[in-house]
């Protein structure tokens, strides 16, 4: 069976231009951020004097005054980066804890109900902005603003609809019959879980909880209402780079290119589950 | 004298490391009903899909209608396949499965209109023309999927195993059926299956195929008659053919089998023809119903066991210990277990094989 | 299993849940409603649980703020815009990925990344990228029309700024789109497409009648989720443009960002809050029964 060659051509072709736009503006912001100062409005793609010195004023943002008189950046990115890390490790463990016992409860025993499960999805599909105005007003009031501890909270509440809904799809797969023939041996409710289900459906653990860590680490909105000064994490001190700052194009993309090292090895390591992520459960690849 | 409508020459297709299809070559002619025939992963389904043009070959040709279509599509060759599963698209109607095929071509919406009904017609399906075709039963599907073929009018009409998924009450009548409308309408069918009662009842030539060769083909008398090896000889038939081993010996007026115990297979023939075999390791095969309980019988031995098989019974007999053999009797005979009992073999109807090789030694009937 | 849940699976799978639903956020929804019907804003001085009744007068204002219903309508545009232009591309690479060529996995791994990036990271990107003297000017439009094009202000100009959100949230969602079409296209029985091909179908016409139609409710999902998500966009009009120039990008969730933020205004954003939802809401109610009659 030969098939004549042309229309291949072009849509070898066009998929080369589609690689094309799909690698070229990282591409460029990954050049920007090695080239020094002199050299951040030239077209070349590739850097003649390669430098880290955007880098290095990311960790000294007091280099950052030659620039410009005032500057919002007081601190090292180091801080916003461990931040970051903090608030989304331990929202994904809330998160995924909480999520794996509801997303039990929900497959085996219809506990939460389905109109729960679908409240849950609300918290998701709603913008954020939308309530963004009585959480700011609720957490101070409460003393969680510029506090981590708020975001994580507010993280866990927000993204916990995707473990129920990952997990479920996950446990669901799982033959009842093992623990129904594990309850009549005798064994209690709780250890069915612990010791039946939950090795079983550890890579729906996995999964949902990378993609939660996905989420709460690229999440601005929230960040930025309720951090000031002590809890900015990573996305605010990137957009305060670029919205604060000015024209200082090396070190925007340099701390850009930072906060995306991670969320990358994350989204390649679930690659395979990222639109099972997305669509909340309902497509399988 | 037909036309040839299928050639198919030295077809080898493999798998990785599996060879699926080892030189096949065979023609179809006009008209006729082809079968493909062989245990399961034999060759044939694959064969059937070069034909088609789903899987091509890394040797060989095929030619359709005289013209080399290797290497064209399937949209290009003018065949029909008819899947396992039928494949109707679930998603559309009954009619517009059928007219699916039409709509490639440049046929007026009348026209479409008016084939799509003849068909549909034919195989009964008028009723359900406006069914969503994945909410249909299995045979409707079925239907469905024949009538799709039919309509484009194709050269060749190929099946692959349609009656396999069938229920065994109605697989008899859908035989029939089916063969009916293919002496209908004239069409050259090629038909895979791995069940040897349907190709003899349905085909008009039979090619029988093992681990992607082809062994014999034949019409199915010929097949039934005269398998060119033991394989075709023990897949044939139902019952399977008795099987002898021993050492052929033979002597001027008489042929003896020496297994474990000496059998007499015939007396008073002329034994010239068999003469190059003495001394041979063989087996013999005769079917059931090639040999009969006779006061003459050469075959001594004891019944022990019987069973019903519709209008009559099968013995089996026990010759020694390492052979024994089933035979047809009448329903109401006389005869019940330990009764010592002698067998006569119709001798033209005696198969030798050779026990290495499993070819036929001489042809039944010399 | 039983029906019943045992008292200890019942307790876990609904107790940790609520506390932290309630907690976080149920009761913020409540302080919502209540503030949209009250007057307040911190730089009055008072605690907002001491405000003034105000009826409906936020809400009535609401509705003759231009400022609000443009960046209504501006983000109603934007996702009508985005959400078709993903879907067809997305739709397009994944008919042409369709056959068997070596290096296919990498391929598709390369094409999704955009998925992984915070979205904060991507208006960055693009942001440096269409800079009077980034790419897009320096090297793009420069070989095609010359030294004007460094003249070029992106961010400046309301339709162009526009024009670069768009691009940003097609630049990252496409793969999307692309991902859900794709693995649909490839969950359908291939002998449903063999079937089609020995009929004398096209590629392309197996592809318009056979698994195109296979995947409808796959399309729904992936519009309705990728729509509703467009229209929260923030992250790149915040970083990109922050509304502008002026307000010509401003979008919904960045108006009610400010509203509360900037001018302080909360209980005038508590009622735009409400507003969004109910309109959000009803929209939904509506487009589900308008696919349901469509069966």
């Amino acid at each position: 069976m030969k098939l004549s060659i042309l229309p291949k051509i072009i849509i070898a072709c066009l998929i080369v231009v589609f690689i094309l736009w799909t690698l070229t503006p990282v591409l460029w912001m990954i050049s920007l951020s090695f080239k020094p100062y002199g050299e951040w409005r030239t077209p070349h793609l590739l850097p003649q004097k390669p430098t880290l010195d955007n880098y290095r004023m990311l960790f000294t943002p007091q280099a950052l005054q030659i620039f410009i008189a005032y500057t919002a950046i007081i601190e090292p990115v180091t801080g916003p980066l461990t931040r970051s890390l903090i608030v989304s490790i331990i929202a994904t463990l809330i998160a995924v804890i909480i999520g794996f016992f509801t997303a039990y409860g929900a497959s085996r025993y219809n506990t939460p109900g389905p109109f729960t499960l679908f409240f849950t999805l609300l918290t998701r599909m709603l913008p954020p902005a939308t309530f963004l105005t009585p959480i700011m007003v609720y957490f101070t009031t409460l003393g969680l603003f510029d506090n981590i501890a708020g975001l994580i909270l507010l993280y866990s509440a927000t993204t916990i609809t995707y473990a129920i809904w990952i997990m479920k799809g996950f446990i669901d797969a799982i033959p009842v019959e093992w623990e129904e023939a594990a309850l009549m041996e005798g064994a209690k409710p709780i250890e069915v879980l612990f010791k039946v289900v939950l090795p079983i459906a550890r890579p729906g653990l996995v999964v949902s909880g990378l993609f939660i860590f996905l989420m709460a680490w690229t999440e601005l909105l929230f960040a930025l209402v309720l951090t000031n000064v002590h809890a900015v994490t990573l996305p605010v001190q990137i957009s305060k780079y670029v919205t604060a700052v000015g024209a200082l194009w090396g070190t925007q993309a340099a701390i850009a290119l930072l906060g995306s090292i991670i969320p990358v090895i994350i989204g390649y390591m679930i690659q395979k589950h990222l639109v099972t992520g997305f669509t909340f459960g309902l497509v399988r690849a | 004298m037909s036309r040839v409508v299928l050639r198919v020459e030295n077809i080898v297709k493999t798998f990785g490391k599996t060879i699926a299809v080892n030189d096949v070559s065979f023609e179809v002619y006009e008209g006729e009903l082809f079968t493909l025939l062989g245990p399961s992963g034999c060759g044939k389904t694959t064969t059937l899909r070069v034909i088609a043009g789903l899987e091509y070959p890394d040797r060989g040709r095929v030619y359709i209608d005289n013209v080399d279509v290797t290497d064209l599509p399937p949209r290009d060759r003018n065949v029909c396949l008819v899947f396992q599963e039928y494949a109707v698209f679930p998603h559309m109607s009954v009619y517009d499965n059928i007219a699916f095929g039409l709509k490639s071509r440049k046929i007026s919406k009348l026209d479409i209109d008016k084939k799509v009904r003849e068909v549909a017609e034919l195989l009964d399906l008028q009723k359900l023309l406006w069914q969503k075709a994945g909410k249909i039963g299995l045979s409707e599907q079925q239907r469905t999927a024949i009538a799709r073929c039919i309509v484009v009018e194709p050269k060749l009409l190929l099946l692959d195993e349609p009656l396999t998924l069938v229920d065994a009450k109605i697989r008899e009548r859908m035989r029939r059926e089916l063969r009916k409308m293919q002496r209908d309408l004239g069409v050259t069918m090629v038909f895979v299956t791995h069940d040897q009662l349907e190709a003899l009842m349905l085909s008009d030539r039979i090619a029988i195929m093992r681990e992607g060769k082809l062994i014999q083909i034949g019409t199915p008398q010929e097949i039934y008659d005269n398998p060119v090896n033991l394989f075709v000889a023990s897949f044939i038939g139902s019952p399977t053919m008795n099987f002898l081993e021993g050492v052929l010996r033979v002597f001027e007026d008489k042929l003896i089998l020496e297994s474990d115990v000496k059998i007499d297979l015939m007396r008073g023939v002329d034994t010239r023809p068999y003469n190059l075999l003495d001394g041979k390791k063989v087996i013999i095969g005769f079917r059931p119903e090639d040999a009969f309980i006779s006061p003459e019988g050469l075959i001594k031995g004891v019944v022990q066991h019987t069973e019903i098989a519709g209008d009559r019974k099968i013995i089996h007999v026990k010759v020694s210990d390492k052979c024994s053999i089933r035979v047809f009797v009448d329903l109401y005979a006389l005869i019940g277990i330990g009764d010592v009992t002698s067998i006569q073999v119709n001798p033209l109807r005696l198969h030798i094989f050779d026990k290495e090789t499993g070819l036929k030694l001489l042809r039944a009937g010399v | 299993m039983p029906e019943k849940p045992p008292r200890s699976v019942k307790i876990l799978a609904t107790l940790p849940l609520n506390i932290l639903l309630n907690g976080v956020l149920i009761v913020p929804f409540a302080i919502m409603i209540y503030l949209a019907f009250a007057k307040w804003s911190p730089l009055m001085g008072i605690n907002w649980w001491e405000a003034p009744f105000a009826a409906i007068s936020n809400f009535q204002r609401a509705f003759f703020d231009s400022r609000f219903i443009s960046a209504l309508s501006r983000t109603a545009l934007f996702v009508s815009i985005v959400v078709p232009l993903e879907f067809m591309l997305g739709l397009a690479i994944a008919y042409m990925l369709q056959g068997e060529f070596k290096g296919k996995k990498y391929l598709i791994a390369l094409l999704i990344y955009p998925l992984m990036l915070p979205p904060v990271v991507v208006a960055t990107v693009f942001y440096l990228f269409f800079q009077p003297y980034g790419p897009v000017n320096n090297i793009f439009l420069y070989y095609i029309i010359g030294e004007r094009a460094l003249n070029i202000y992106w961010f400046l100009d309301p339709s162009l700024a526009l024009v670069t959100i768009i691009i940003a949230d097609v630049w990252q969602w496409t793969p999307f789109m692309f991902l859900i079409l794709y693995s649909g296209l490839s969950a359908v029985p291939k002998r449903l497409v063999e079937a089609a091909e020995i009929l004398g179908a096209s590629k392309w016409r197996v592809f318009w009648t056979i698994r195109l139609p296979l995947i409808r409710p796959l399309i729904l999902i992936a519009l309705v989720l990728r729509s509703l998500e467009a229209l929260k966009v923030f992250d790149y009009v915040y970083v990109m443009t922050g509304g502008g120039p002026g307000i010509a990008t401003e979008s919904i969730s960045l108006y009610i960002y400010r509203l509360a933020i900037l001018y302080q205004d909360i209980s005038y954003a508590a009622a735009v809050s409400i507003i969004v939802l109910l309109a959000i809401m009803i929209i939904s109610r509506v487009a589900i029964y308008f696919f349901i009659e469509k069966r």
